[in-house]
Parts: structure tokens; C-alpha cells; sequence
């Protein structure tokens, strides 16, 4: 995302368009390469300087400015001075705290500092302020093809226009799930509005916006463009607040997959999910009812039932309440549970658990809460996990594992995380305890 | 005939009031929300909703947490006055007063009075440190802290307004009473969201400048509860050290002079040929939207330019080092509008510089360096023009600034502490023959007229 006064976009008629670069039509981008190519060995305020001079040049300025903006993320940039400059700073002030008033006692507290430092007092001298960014000299420089810096300042346009969005509705054909996954993780809301039998499209705001057109959310709308423009069939329509002459207007933008080719190819993102067999699916269907479309999040095997399981946020347990009965009333296996941040109140009579979820947490949580699920003692349910869940013969191999790497408890940790276990509860059963001295963990042979 | 109510829930989640499952007359500032199929309201609306929904399960803060607090002693009448005037409008407000005239006193003595959590908003760095030396010596408890890399609450925590603003949605019900410092900030588009979003039924804002030129100030009305008590310089003199202002009025070099000119000359005739009148920040603004085109773009920077010449010229620094011989052994804060003059002068005397790009560590270690005297100037563009708190620092030097007479009255407010026989100089040089002159007499219209004109820079 640019800073807002990059923003570079046309108003008409109510609507917001963005001044893209033409990979194949402008000269702007190899010009700003260019220049950052010739200014290896100087410093940033004198290459800013230079991208000034640039800037009067061309009517869009700001894109050169833009241009540059995406440069300087690409160069390699290195203090003046080897010394540490807070260590000369501190070593010079505290020393003149009779302040130099002419040059000659200035130099004379620069020569000390150079013998306390053994170098020169000219390296002193750069060295002062040497940690500034303006004063960093530049060594290196990222290759970039004019049209690939063309097409990221694309992106970056359109993330800061995002930036100032006040809601936004997205279409996309497939990925639903990995998309409205990353909106709840941001703390946004959506509503889905039905398209026959499957979405049609996804409004995205917060939960300020009923009362306010605010800005709050639009960084995490800047965010979401990624993964949107990932996919081949996708459009976007926002709502944007923009300033104008002291007060500000909403305008519409919208965007659709015909652009797609003015944006960097990115991949699209996909959250990789342990592999549990109590997980039967981490893409269920949707789930359809009446008017409305229903995400869950994972479905599940708890004993010799299938179960839909919805991860949702505190924000959302008025509506959940009421959405919930309906569908188990349809006989829709739908289980709620609420994904809490720190500090946040759980909600009452559901399943909650802190973020980030653990999956087995997850699983324990709804064997206990289940109506009609087998409840079980803590004991009880490690041990009967690990005799249903884990196959003998994988048992063995894991404990193998654990004993190759005994007795670190760092290894042992990281070996069984991602094997998708949390190493408190499958450690017992292998024939090890945990001890804890302070924050460190100790990880024993039983007897 | 109001209509029966009943049942309901009141709850709190992120920033907003929810009331679900209540049947009765729910009030206007509820609005029904599908996304959640409940009512909701922005969260400062909490002490109206309480007592107007009668009978609802109110689960917006946790329980009642009533923190062992001692009383806060020795304040002044007006001091007094204040709290007083606070309390009885259901400990609601705004207290304008000069700076140096013991704002933080008053918060204080109101974090005693109501003794629960209370989260303390300040805007820089500096001044929430200061709120935590004050609080935790005040009461001697543990203050925990929002901010500049910290993540501590405690029931009683200070913020910066960006931490409250970023968190809160997760803090809006954690704190019964919201202090907020320097509260003409909080009526930015941006903070106002901390006003909102927080449930907090008790509220005091503290500022010596209320007014902004965009009246904003206006809408802290609903949210904080308007401005209750205000009291200026003249009226506080014997409480305030004795100050005079100095105006030094510097040549600008031959070679500056004809820059100077040069870009000045190229400014004014763009907004002459585009009928630009500049009346105010809009107008500028008007002008900066306009200077996407090559010629207005030239126009831009050589204002930039003439501005630059202006504030650091070399005439002025020679002045510092003057005013600095005339001070060998007093405490000199020199501030200026822009950082290359701060470090500028910081390179050039060998005192720091404190900027928006000092790291947090390195300022406090500065500040806490200039107070124990260890080092006994400091420049600093705006950053410092608030609330840092060195009693003894009884000169400063303006060296550039904007023609905001709020800024000035701060910065004049930074030598204002008393201290015993303290007679506080502020000097202000200024370059003549730029338009300085007038930004320089703009904003002196903020203070009582108390300058003399130096003829010896």
C-alpha cells in the first residue's frame, strides 16, 4: 500500500478509477530504474532529492513517486559508518554538555570521540547520525523488469484505494472458504447474498459500519486483494471515502478479473490443514437454506456421526443463536464454535476456544460438548485418542522419532507439532513426563 | 405511557453496544443490525443505555473493580474547582487550562476520586510515560502501558492514542473511566473512534487549546461531555513561572535572500495565474490538489524550497549559538517546525535531537539526560511542542514554527513550570523579508502580549 498521497485516480460521475501504468506503454518505470541503477554509492536523501527533480518532469508525478516508493523496498541500503551511532551519539553528548560554540571546540570533542573510537574524525562525523535512513548509503538493488514494477504499482493503486474503502462486495467463482477464512482472521463481517443454489456475492465490512462510514476496516480490505485477484473469475465493488476540499465522498470502484493482467501473477493462497482422521473434510459444501448460504468450516466424525462445524467470532452469536436451531431443526448436523481473541469474553452455553486454534483442543472441546457426544474423563480421552486415533504401527514410528531425539526438548517439541500433536498429552502415553522449570521444559523417562 | 420492558441482554463487542432479546422501546441511538440480527449502538453510549433499558442483563463491563486508591493532596483552588465542576456533571468533561497550570494534577486527583480501572490517553511517547512516573508515584501501584513497543494492562494503564485507537475494540469494556489528554487530538476523524468505542461511562478530557481551526473540537461535545471549566494565562500568573518573548528578527545571506526570491517569486505567480487566494489550510490544500500538473508541481517545491531557506538558515543557527552564549548554564529546549533543523543543529552543537524518528528508548534516555542536567540543550521539531515536563528548563528557542498560536502557547507552555525565582525566556527568530514575519505574528496572537525585539542578532 502507497501512502494516501499517492493515490493516483480519476472521479467520474460518482465512481472512482484508478490511473493504472501500461506494462507496455510507459516510460516511467524504466526511467525510475534507471536512476535508482546509477545511484549506487550515494545516499537515500540525495536519491529522494533526484526523484524530485524527476517528479517535475512528467503531468503523473505521483507515479513516479509511487515508482520510486517500490524501488527503495528493493535496495540494500547501508549505514556511513561502521561505528555504532547511538554508542558516538551518546559518547559526544554527554561530553559536550558545555555546548561547542565555535567550530574549533567542536572539532576538538569530534577528535575525542575518533580516539575513544580509534578512527578518524571524519568517519565521527558521518557516524553521528549514521542510523538516519536519509543518511544510508545505497549498495544494491533488487533486478526488476520495467513492466513487472509497472504491474506491482498496479497493485499497490489498487490496495490503497482499498485502503480507504468503507465496505466492499467480491465475487469469486471458486475459493470461497480460504477467502472468507482470511476475512473472519481480520475481524470482518459478511454477509452472503444467494445466486441460485450457490453464493452470488460477499459483502465485507465491520462491525462499526452500521453506524459510521468509517475507514477503520480499510486496511484490512487493502489485504484481502490478494487472494481476491488469485483467482480466474473474480470482481470487486467498493464503496470509498475520498477527501475533496476539506469534506469527503463516498464513491464507487469496481474492479473485475478482465484486469487481472495488470497485477502481478501471485498464486492463489491456500491455508495448508493437519491431516487428522477425525477431520473428514476441510472443504465442506456450502450449506443452503431458504435465502441463505451457510459456510462451515470443517466437518467432522465425532463417534459414528458427521458433524458440521462453524468457526465463528463473539460478534456473530445474536444471529448464530438464531441460525443455529433452524438448522439443526432441517436435521443440518451444524455445530458452532467461537474462536475467541485474548481477552474476550466467551459466549454462553457454546463452544469457545483461544485463538490461535488448536485443533485438538478443537476436537476435545467437541467430544465434552456435543449434545449426545461421549463424554469422558481428561484421562480417559487422551488415552482412548490415542487408541482410536493412532494406529499402532504410526505409534511406533513416533515413538521411535521421540527417542531419537531425546532428550531435547526443542526437537521433541517441533518433531510432534508437526506431526499435528500437542507433545503434553502424547508424551505420557509414550512413557515420558514433562517437568517445567520456569519456562524451560524437561522431558523425562518415566521410572 | 412508556411501554413495559423486559429481559434483554447488553453486551459489548468490538467497539459497539449489542442488545439482543429485548422487548420494549429500544432507543433511537440502537440500530437493528441483520449481520448480527441484534440491536446495536456505538459503545459511548453506554451510561444513556443503562439507564434507559430498563430491566436488561447489563454484561458490558466485568464486575465492578474498585481499586484502593490514596487522595490526592495540595491542589490549587481552581484545581479544585475543576474536579468539583467534573464531578458534578456525572464525571463527564473537558478542563481547559494553560500548560504548566497542573492538568495532570487534576486527572490525578479524578483517577483518586472514582477509584476504578481507568486507561489514560496521551499522545506522544513521552507525555504517556510521564502519566505512568506520575500515576505509579502518585499512588504507588503498578501502571501498566499501551505503546511504544509495550503491552501491559494494568486497572490502571496509559495508552498513546494510536495503541487505544488500534485496540480498541478489544479494550472498549475494560476501563469505567477514559482520561484523555491533549484532547483536541481526540476530535481527528481517527481518534474520535477511541471516544466511540469505548464503553467507559466516566470521561475527562484535559487540553490547554481546545479550539481547532477545523472546529472539530465541536464534536467532542457528545462523546466527552463539552468544555466545563477553562481558565487562561492572565488569570493563572501567580501560578505560572515569569516569562518574557524575545523576537529576533535575522537577515536571510545574500545567496539565501536571492533563493529565497527566486522560488517565492516562482510560488506566487502560479497562484497568481490560477486566481489562488490563500485564506486558510484549505486553500493550501486546494493548491496541493492542484499541483499535479508539471508547472503546479515546479510551484510545490519551490515553496518546499523557500520554506526550507526560511527555517534553517544559516543566519539562524549562528543566532542559536548567540542566544546559547548568553545561557552558559540554563536549560535550553529549541524547537523547530521541520526535523532537518533539529538535527541540523543537533550535528552542529552537539546536543540530541528529538524527532518522530527517534526510537522510543533513545528519546526517553534523552529526555531523562536532559532533566538529570547531563546534557543541557535538546532540539526537537513537533513532537516535543506538548507536554514533556521539565521543571527547570527556563529557555527556549523557536527557531521555526507554523503560524498556529496553539503550537506557540505549547511551546511557550514548556518553560512555564515554576520553580523557585524561575524567570522563563522564550526567544523566537525569525528570518526577515520572508513570510515568516507574518506566520511569526499570527501565532504570538495565542499569548499575552509580553515581546521585546532584540536588535542585537
Amino acid at each position: 500500500m502507497f501512502q494516501t498521497e499517492l493515490l493516483s485516480v480519476r472521479r467520474v460521475k460518482g465512481k472512482v478509477v484508478p490511473s493504472f501504468l501500461w506494462p507496455d506503454s510507459s516510460d516511467h518505470a524504466a526511467i525510475v530504474i534507471g536512476l535508482f541503477q546509477e545511484s549506487t554509492g550515494i545516499r537515500r536523501s540525495e536519491i529522494e532529492r533526484k526523484v524530485r527533480n524527476v517528479e517535475t518532469q512528467y503531468s503523473n508525478h505521483k507515479a513516479v513517486r509511487g515508482l520510486a516508493e517500490l524501488m527503495t523496498r528493493k535496495c540494500y541500503f547501508e549505514s556511513p559508518s561502521k561505528l555504532d551511532a547511538r554508542s558516538v551519539r551518546r559518547f559526544l553528548f554527554t561530553r559536550a554538555i558545555k555546548t561547542p560554540l565555535n567550530e574549533e571546540s567542536r572539532k576538538k570533542m569530534l577528535a575525542a570521540a575518533a580516539e575513544h573510537f580509534a578512527t578518524t574524525v571524519e568517519d565521527v562525523d558521518n557516524a553521528i547520525y549514521g542510523d538516519k535512513e536519509s543518511e544510508a548509503i545505497l549498495r544494491d538493488i533488487e533486478k526488476v523488469k520495467p513492466e513487472k514494477l509497472c504491474l506491482e504499482y498496479n497493485r499497490e493503486m489498487v490496495e490503497t484505494i482499498l485502503m480507504k474503502a468503507v465496505s466492499m462486495s467480491v465475487q469469486v467463482e471458486t475459493g470461497w472458504r480460504d477467502f472468507l477464512r482470511v476475512v473472519k482472521r481480520l475481524g470482518l463481517m459478511f454477509s452472503v447474498e444467494q445466486e441460485g443454489d450457490g453464493v452470488g456475492s460477499v459483502t465485507v465490512d465491520g462491525p462499526l459500519t452500521m453506524h459510521q462510514n468509517t475507514m477503520r476496516y480499510g486496511e484490512r480490505f487493502a489485504k484481502l486483494f490478494r487472494h481476491i485477484y488469485a483467482g480466474d473469475s473474480w470482481k470487486i465493488e467498493a464503496k470509498v471515502r475520498l477527501k475533496r476540499s476539506g469534506s469527503s465522498e463516498v464513491l464507487s470502484f469496481y474492479l473485475d478479473s478482465g484486469s487481472s493482467d495488470l497485477f502481478p501473477a501471485v498464486e492463489r493462497y491456500s491455508e495448508p490443514m493437519p491431516s487428522f482422521q477425525w477431520v473428514e473434510s476441510w472443504e465442506p459444501q456450502p450449506v443452503v437454506n431458504g435465502q441463505k448460504v451457510y459456510f462451515p468450516d470443517l466437518s467432522v466424525k465425532i463417534g459414528d456421526k458427521t458433524y458440521l462445524v462453524d468457526i465463528s467470532r463473539p460478534v456473530y452469536s445474536g444471529m448464530n443463536s438464531e441460525r443455529d436451531p433452524l438448522l439443526r431443526e432441517k436435521g443440518i448436523p451444524w455445530v458452532t464454535v467461537y474462536a475467541l481473541d485474548q481477552g474476550e469474553k466467551p459466549v454462553k452455553g457454546a463452544v469457545n476456544l483461544s485463538m490461535p486454534i488448536r485443533w485438538e483442543s478443537l476436537y476435545f472441546a467437541l467430544q465434552r460438548e456435543i449434545p449426545g457426544g461421549v463424554k469422558h474423563r481428561n484421562k480417559e480421552i487422551k488415552n482412548s485418542l490415542l487408541d482410536r486415533e493412532i494406529p499402532q504401527a504410526e505409534l511406533e514410528e513416533i515413538r521411535q522419532a521421540v527417542e531419537e531425539r531425546f532428550p531435547d526438548p526443542d526437537l521433541i517439541t517441533e518433531y510432534l507439532e508437526s506431526r499435528g500433536y500437542v507433545p503434553s498429552r502424547i508424551l505420557p502415553v509414550l512413557g515420558y513426563r514433562i517437568r517445567w522449570k520456569g519456562l524451560s521444559m524437561e522431558i523425562r523417562k518415566k521410572g | 405511557m412508556t411501554e413495559k420492558s423486559s429481559g434483554g441482554i447488553l453486551e459489548y463487542r468490538n467497539g459497539l453496544l449489542v442488545l439482543s432479546g429485548f422487548s420494549g422501546r429500544v432507543p433511537q441511538y440502537f440500530v437493528r443490525d441483520e449481520r448480527i440480527q441484534a440491536y446495536s449502538s456505538p459503545a459511548f453510549r453506554y451510561s444513556e443505555a443503562v439507564s434507559e433499558l430498563e430491566g436488561v442483563d447489563d454484561r458490558v463491563f466485568p464486575e465492578r473493580e474498585k481499586i484502593e486508591l490514596s487522595d490526592v493532596e495540595g491542589l490549587r483552588s481552581y484545581q479544585k474547582e475543576a474536579v468539583r465542576q467534573w464531578a458534578s456533571n456525572s464525571s463527564r468533561g473537558i478542563v481547559v487550562l494553560p500548560t504548566a497550570a497542573g492538568k495532570t494534577h487534576i486527572g490525578l486527583a479524578a483517577i483518586s476520586r472514582l477509584k476504578c480501572p481507568t486507561l489514560v490517553v496521551a499522545p506522544t511517547i513521552e507525555l504517556v510515560r510521564q502519566w505512568r512516573e506520575r500515576i505509579s508515584m502518585m499512588f504507588s501501584v503498578e501502571v501498566g502501558m499501551l505503546g511504544g513497543g509495550e503491552k501491559e494492562i494494568q486497572p490502571l494503564t496509559v495508552s498513546t492514542y494510536d495503541s487505544a485507537y488500534l485496540m480498541a475494540e478489544k479494550l472498549g469494556n475494560r476501563f469505567r473511566f477514559l482520561l484523555v489528554d491533549e484532547v483536541h487530538h481526540l476530535a481527528s476523524e481517527q481518534f474520535m473512534q477511541i471516544a466511540t468505542m469505548f464503553a467507559s461511562p466516566y470521561r475527562l478530557g484535559l487540553t490547554a487549546t481546545l479550539e481547532r481551526t477545523d472546529r472539530l473540537h465541536e464534536s467532542l461535545q457528545l462523546p466527552m461531555g463539552g468544555k466545563l471549566f477553562e481558565m487562561g494565562y492572565e488569570e493563572l500568573s501567580d501560578y505560572l513561572a515569569d516569562y518574557r518573548i524575545v523576537r529576533i528578527p535575522v537577515d536571510l545571506s545574500i545567496e539565501e535572500q536571492i533563493e529565497y526570491d527566486e522560488n517565492r517569486r516562482k510560488f506566487l505567480s502560479y497562484l497568481r495565474k490560477h486566481r489562488f487566494a490563500m485564506r486558510g489550510p484549505w486553500d493550501f490544500e486546494r493548491f496541493i490538489m492542484s499541483s499535479w500538473t508539471p508547472e503546479g508541481r515546479e510551484a510545490l517545491v519551490a515553496w518546499r524550497r523557500a520554506r526550507e531557506i526560511a527555517f534553517s538558515s544559516r543566519t539562524k543557527i549562528e543566532n542559536v549559538r548567540y542566544v546559547l552564549s548568553r545561557h552558559p548554564g540554563g536549560k535550553v529546549l529549541i524547537f523547530s517546525e521541520d526535523t532537518d533543523t533539529a538535527y541540523l543543529l543537533s550535528r552542529e552543537f552537539l546536543f540530541p535531537a528529538i524527532t518522530y524518528l527517534t526510537p522510543a528508548k533513545e528519546r526517553k534516555e534523552y529526555l531523562d539526560m536532559f532533566r538529570s542536567g547531563e546534557v543541557r540543550a535538546l532540539s526537537a521539531s513537533r513532537v516535543l511542542d506538548e507536554g514533556i515536563d521539565v521543571p527547570d528548563a527556563s529557555v527556549a528557542i523557536v527557531i521555526s514554527g507554523s503560524g498556529s498560536s496553539r503550537q506557540f502557547r505549547q511551546r511557550l507552555g514548556r518553560v512555564l513550570r515554576p520553580s523557585q525565582g524561575k524567570k522563563s525566556v522564550l526567544y523566537e527568530i525569525v528570518a526577515k523579508g520572508t513570510s515568516e514575519f507574518r506566520t511569526s505574528a499570527r501565532r504570538r496572537k495565542g499569548v499575552p502580549d509580553r515581546t521585546s525585539v532584540s536588535t542585537e542578532g
